[in-house]
């Protein structure tokens, strides 16, 4: 294991789990706000596996990840916008 | 462990701690303003992250231009959508997005 797997674990333990608590037990505003987080915290995720196994070809999944979720996010924003 | 190694290490402790803090701040804080504020500053962890890459693999390798691309989406896209989700947070609250008498000075 090198330092790059290592900062991936820490990130998806100390990332995902807290925003994961808020998306359950927060208000829906609340919850968009926790899964904007983890956008960025799994497209980081995916950068660091890829350098660390040595698939450099596999960071294309991050990058197509970090335009899917910008998309992805403002459809929901604009689907909250009014009260349901 | 030569110098790069050492910024390598420098900079991934950096970008995952703003990113730890980032999340805990989501965690920690009340109400969608306050834990608002916590989601802009984790396009600076992506940059420090992908320093880290690029330091290693170097600047014109394959995932040296992608990393360097995947920071420059995330830093111009986490103001975008902490903007927009702020203004559908107040549309949610209060049905309009003009001030009201008693909220100007």
């Amino acid at each position: 294991m090198n330092e790059w797997i290592l900062a991936a674990i820490v990130l998806v333990l100390g990332g995902i789990l807290p925003c994961l608590v808020v998306s359950v037990r927060a208000s829906v505003m609340e919850g968009l706000v926790a899964l904007e987080m983890v956008g960025v915290i799994a497209v980081l995720v995916l950068l660091l596996v890829a350098e660390g196994f040595q698939r450099q070809p596999f960071v294309d999944l991050a990058l197509v990840l970090a335009l899917l979720s910008f998309v992805g996010t403002l459809a929901f924003v604009r689907f909250m916008e009014r009260e349901i | 462990m030569t110098t790069g190694d050492v910024l390598v290490v420098v900079l991934l402790t950096l970008g995952v701690g703003v990113e730890l803090l980032c999340c805990i701040g989501v965690l920690v804080m009340r109400g969608v303003y306050d834990r608002l504020h916590y989601t802009g500053p984790a396009g600076f962890g992506a940059v420090l992250i992908s320093a880290a890459v690029v330091v290693r693999e170097g600047l014109f390798s394959q995932i040296g231009v992608k990393a360097i691309l995947i920071a420059a989406v995330l830093l111009v896209v986490s103001p975008v959508l902490v903007h927009a989700t702020a203004r559908a947070a107040r549309l949610r609250e209060r049905g309009e997005l003009q001030a009201q008498p008693h909220e100007v000075e």
